[in-house]
């Protein structure tokens, strides 16, 4: 006997019919499969919509309360400004915080690093004679030796200085127009410094 | 409905009425297939009912990058390989148990009738296709598919998921071992 005869005795092995009732039985079974599966999408819609509720719950209970993380911020930075003014920046703005956006027209604004609000100022009390002169002064002295004016607000000026040579600058022009007084936050590391100018 | 693209489509959009159809046009060769890789009408029909639900649940990842009934006999090629892996399913043993088939068989060959003539009985189909039951899951895919389904290599290719030279080579082993195993049994040998 060679393959031949093997392929052609295969070849005549007679097809067999599926038993009877095999496909009712098959139906039966996808029916029901269909049904489970139809459960199934019915418990996850009724999970995600449960989900969804208590998400909304939630979020509106904060909101009544109040004690949502950004309220809580809000509040402790009004509290800081409350109990410590001094270390705490007053500008033009509503919480107090001089913003790098809120720069005057033709000033340049606060450095993005400084995330927007003036970090660590000096403070420098400028006694003069004449307080208009001494804010126009300012501004000259400003213009020519290239500082940046930040803000003007009241009796003060702020000025940014970048570098020790700008430091030793504003000073002996400081100087030129009053009595200095830098026992307030000075010293290395000060970015800005916030100058009070007080009638002598 | 008539086309085959159109009863996949409403299937695949949940009619079962579709999918009978398709169930229809297949059943008697999954049935078949199965039944020469089982060799039992209860184990077929059990894979069979495998075959076509997870047919249906899958119908929404049948890309059409094949014919459906290559996809389906793939799929059915799975799960009988999976279950034979999985159950460990026990060649028949012919000599085992002297049954009365087998003293038909040695009959048979004791009345001088080659085995070319022999074969022509039903009794030597029911021999053969325990004789088929012995090959390795996988020659035995092979051959049913090639041999008794007439299957192109190309298509087995694609159903078994392996090249068309390994396809031929599984087919060429197949038909030697089952010749073996047949003249061995016409000859009233053991399984060995």
């Amino acid at each position: 006997m060679n393959p031949e005869d093997i392929k052609k005795i295969l070849d005549s092995l007679p097809e067999k019919e599926p038993p009877q009732g095999f496909r009712e039985r098959l139906m039966d079974r996808l029916q029901k499969e269909k049904q489970k599966e139809a459960r199934r999408k019915d418990t996850i819609r009724l999970a995600a919509g449960l989900a969804a509720v208590l998400v909304l719950f939630i979020t509106v209970r904060f909101m009544d309360s109040g004690t949502s993380p950004f309220a809580d911020l809000a509040r402790d930075r009004a509290k800081q400004e409350l109990n410590d003014p001094l270390t705490t920046t007053s500008g033009g703005d509503d919480n107090g915080y001089i913003k790098g956006n809120d720069k005057a027209e033709g000033q340049p604004g606060i450095p993005e690093e400084t995330g927007g609000y003036i970090a660590e100022a000096g403070e420098v009390r400028l006694y003069v004679k004449n307080k208009a002169d001494a804010f126009d002064s300012l501004r000259r002295m400003a213009a020519d030796r290239k500082l940046k004016i930040i803000e003007t607000a009241g009796d003060t000026v702020t000025v940014a200085v970048t570098t020790r040579e700008q430091d030793k600058i504003l000073f002996d022009e400081l100087e030129k127009l009053g009595r200095v007084d830098k026992a307030i936050n000075g010293g290395e590391g000060v970015r800005y410094y916030r100058i009070y100018i007080v009638l002598e | 409905m008539s086309g085959e693209t159109q009863l996949l489509e409403s299937a695949r959009a949940g009619s079962l009425a579709a999918f009978e159809e398709l169930v229809l046009r297949y059943e008697k060769k999954i049935y078949n297939y199965c039944y020469r890789m089982t060799n039992n009408e209860q184990d077929a029909e059990d894979l069979t009912q495998e075959v076509f639900i997870k047919v249906y649940k899958n119908l929404k990842s049948f890309r059409g990058n094949s014919h459906f009934s290559t996809w389906v006999y793939r799929i059915a090629h799975n799960i009988c390989i999976d279950r034979y892996r999985r159950m460990k399913i026990s060649s028949v043993s012919l000599s085992a148990g002297g049954s009365g088939e087998d003293d038909k068989e040695i009959e048979i060959a004791s009345n001088d009738q080659s085995p070319e003539e022999a074969v022509i009985t039903r009794e030597q189909q029911e021999l053969l296709q325990k004789c088929i039951t012995e090959l390795k899951p996988q020659y035995r895919s092979a051959i049913v598919l090639r041999d008794i389904q007439n299957y192109s290599y190309e298509e087995i290719s694609r159903i078994m998921d392996i090249p068309i030279g390994t396809v031929k080579s599984h087919i060429s082993r197949a038909r030697s071992a089952l010749r073996e195993i047949v003249c061995m049994r016409l000859k009233g040998g053991g399984t060995g």
